[in-house]
């Protein structure tokens, strides 16, 4: 009876290895996991460099902030022409992309105003960071200029919506951002899609269609982290 | 060896005293119901036969019959279907053959009993001085052993089979074993003093020297020749069945484990026996093994299910690394574009362009029509009525320095409309150099 008793425990403690051997392996996993992530969570280095980086980098843009412009800045420059330009404005055609000139990129968009051009020139020297003139086209029967102007761009993927009050239907479309005009015959004619507010046409490239309002907002506002300047119009 | 060849005969016989031995032997008879066999009922069986196959009936067939109508006669006789065992033992003048029969035991059909030779001699021993009251050592050979049986008051009180030779062994190692037998016995069952030891047929001649050892141990000895006779049986046959023979109730697995095991350990095990190792074996493997084991696999799944946790955090903490680091290179690309374009960009000339544009407006009695500006030229449409008047526009727009020659001047179809067209001085048109940092109306803007 004493030796079933001890080959019954013997036997136990045998079988008993295999666990016992998976729980070693275990937990020196354990150790070595624990000690590696004590090693790699040390985020103080990280935030470090990053915040150094992020500080360095406001303080470049902080130093050339008054050469360039970035997507935020390109629809605040439109809303800066039309408070300077008053009445005398016409209307504003950005183009589809911009232009590349070595690693500059350029935004270039269409002006076209009611104004001779050397007051149009005054005008635009009150805009900074300063617009460079491509072209210029003057008619005096018209006394109306349409000129090309450019300017330097750094993005910040930051775009805008310019839509903030919505109709209300059920049916949204969210579309780039093309020209604002108070003339509809300057309307281009093709494929464009048109939002008419407060006496302005604003005419866009349809990117989202049959949306409701909380999904064109979200759609817009996703465009707009990517640089777009976007606009929502009611109906498809 | 030392095997209690006859215990189980005299397991109601284990007393002290002779008196006692008989009061309860003959209790022990009136308890049991006695059964009296006649002598064909009793077999008797050589010793070692008798050891090496432990039988449980004896039956008698016809000897002409076939092995296979054997077993099933013996099939018939039994009235069983269960497994057993059976050997030609012997055969009768009358054409018949004994079958010794071993298996499960209750066959109906068996009516003989099975009895040792030795078993009848010893018991003719026994009656032989059952009226001296005395103890009596009965030392009787059986080829290279020999069986000690202690004998009283007519009964087999104790016995024991040594491996010792009546024949090759010495007498040294026979007195020896002799005095070793007096004392097992003494152990178990025997008080008084033997004062007796008979030898049957020891097939050698005691010396001298064995008989003054045998004296001077105070032992007095006979030697005999005792046969067994048909008529001795008489006595067997008072033997209740209980006794004669004593089978366990197993079935015929339990035998073959039993047989097994014993083979294996060398030793005797019964049913009961494994059954209780192999239950203490399985509780004190339970008690430890499953506590243990249970304990053990918590401990496994805490350190996986934490392992795993950890692997994700170490995964997590990778793409966060990751983030950072693509984060500070991108700020780093940023700044590059950013110093970049602080050394490429240089300020429009939008004060030369406004002078030029008040140069142009200043015709002196023209009429601008239109006018066409690019940076490699500039085309003019103005109104003069007077060619003279042109010429003076002309040459004030060329001694400017703004431009550096003038197009042919065609004349429009409308009367007095011409087209100026002039090429631009690109050195005076290079950039402004200072810039009105003060008014920066979208910077601000933006900003807010």
């Amino acid at each position: 009876m004493k030796k079933a008793t001890i080959y019954g425990l013997i036997t136990a403690i045998i079988l008993l290895c295999f666990p016992t051997m998976t729980m070693i392996k275990q937990y020196k996993l354990y150790n070595n996991l624990k000690q590696q992530v004590q090693q790699q969570s040390n985020y103080v280095q990280d935030l470090q460099n990053l915040k150094q980086a992020k500080l360095e980098y406001y303080k470049a843009v902080q130093s050339v902030a008054n050469k360039f412009y970035t997507e935020g800045r390109i629809f605040t420059l439109w809303q800066t022409i039309q408070n300077y330009f008053k009445d005398s404005f016409i209307s504003f055609y950005i183009e589809n992309q911009y232009d590349t000139k070595g690693n500059i990129k350029f935004v270039v968009f269409d002006l076209t105003v009611a104004q001779d051009p050397v007051h149009f020139i005054q005008t635009l020297e009150k805009i900074t960071p300063l617009l460079d003139i491509d072209s210029i086209s003057y008619n005096s029967k018209y006394n109306s200029i349409k000129a090309v102007l450019r300017a330097p761009v750094i993005s910040d993927n930051a775009g805008f919506v310019i839509t903030k009050d919505l109709y209300k239907t059920n049916s949204y479309t969210v579309a780039k951002f093309v020209m604002a005009t108070k003339d509809e015959n300057l309307i281009p004619k093709g494929n464009y899609i048109v939002l008419y507010q407060k006496n302005m046409y604003y005419v866009g490239i349809p990117l989202v269609t049959h949306l409701d309002s909380l999904n064109a907002q979200a759609v817009a506002s996703s465009y707009a982290k990517k640089g777009i300047i976007t606009f929502i119009v009611g109906g498809e | 060896m030392k095997i209690n060849f006859f215990n189980f005969f005299r397991k109601n016989n284990n007393t002290t005293s002779s008196t006692k031995d008989k009061a309860k032997s003959d209790k022990n008879n009136k308890n049991h119901k006695k059964q009296r066999y006649k002598e064909d009922d009793i077999y008797l069986l050589d010793d070692e036969l008798y050891r090496d196959y432990p039988p449980i009936g004896v039956i008698l067939l016809n000897k002409n019959i076939s092995i296979d109508k054997v077993e099933e006669t013996i099939f018939k006789i039994v009235n069983t279907s269960v497994e057993f065992d059976f050997k030609k033992v012997g055969e009768t003048v009358s054409n018949s053959i004994y079958l010794l029969i071993r298996g499960p035991h209750k066959y109906s059909g068996i009516k003989r009993i099975v009895v040792p030779t030795s078993y009848v001699v010893i018991r003719k021993v026994a009656q032989k001085y059952k009226s001296d009251n005395n103890w009596v050592l009965v030392v009787k050979p059986i080829n290279n052993q020999t069986l000690f049986a202690i004998v009283k008051d007519g009964e087999i009180i104790y016995s024991q089979l040594r491996d010792i030779s009546m024949v090759s062994d010495t007498y040294d190692k026979i007195v020896q074993t002799i005095l070793s037998v007096i004392n097992d016995a003494r152990t178990y069952y025997i008080t008084a003093d033997i004062n007796l030891v008979s030898f049957i047929q020891p097939q050698r001649e005691f010396d001298s020297d064995f008989i003054h050892k045998l004296n001077k141990l105070n032992i007095k000895f006979i030697i005999e020749d005792i046969k067994v006779n048909k008529g001795d049986y008489d006595d067997v046959l008072t033997i209740n069945q209980q006794y004669a023979y004593k089978i366990k109730i197993t079935k015929p697995l339990n035998n073959i484990l039993s047989r097994e095991l014993s083979k294996i350990f060398k030793k005797n095990i019964s049913f009961e026996q494994i059954v209780a190792s192999v239950l203490i074996f399985f509780t004190a493997f339970a008690w430890i093994y499953f506590p243990l084991n249970n304990a053990l696999k918590y401990m496994i799944d805490q350190y996986q299910t934490t392992n795993q946790q950890i692997l994700a955090d170490i995964n997590n903490i990778n793409v966060s690394k990751k983030v950072f680091a693509d984060a500070v290179k991108t700020f780093k690309d940023k700044i590059e574009i950013v110093h970049v374009y602080d050394k490429t960009i240089q300020p429009p000339p939008l004060k030369k362009y406004k002078q030029m544009f008040s140069l142009i407006e200043d015709t002196q009695g023209g009429t601008i029509k239109s006018i066409q500006f690019n940076k490699e030229e500039l085309t003019i449409i103005v109104e003069f009525t007077n060619t003279s008047l042109l010429d003076n526009y002309t040459k004030k727009l060329l001694m400017s320095g703004m431009f550096e020659s003038l197009k042919p001047t065609p004349r429009m179809n409308k009367p007095y409309q011409y087209m100026i067209t002039l090429v631009l001085n690109k050195k005076y048109f290079q950039s402004d150099k200072s810039i009105n940092t003060n008014s920066n109306s979208v910077a601000k803007e933006g900003e807010g």
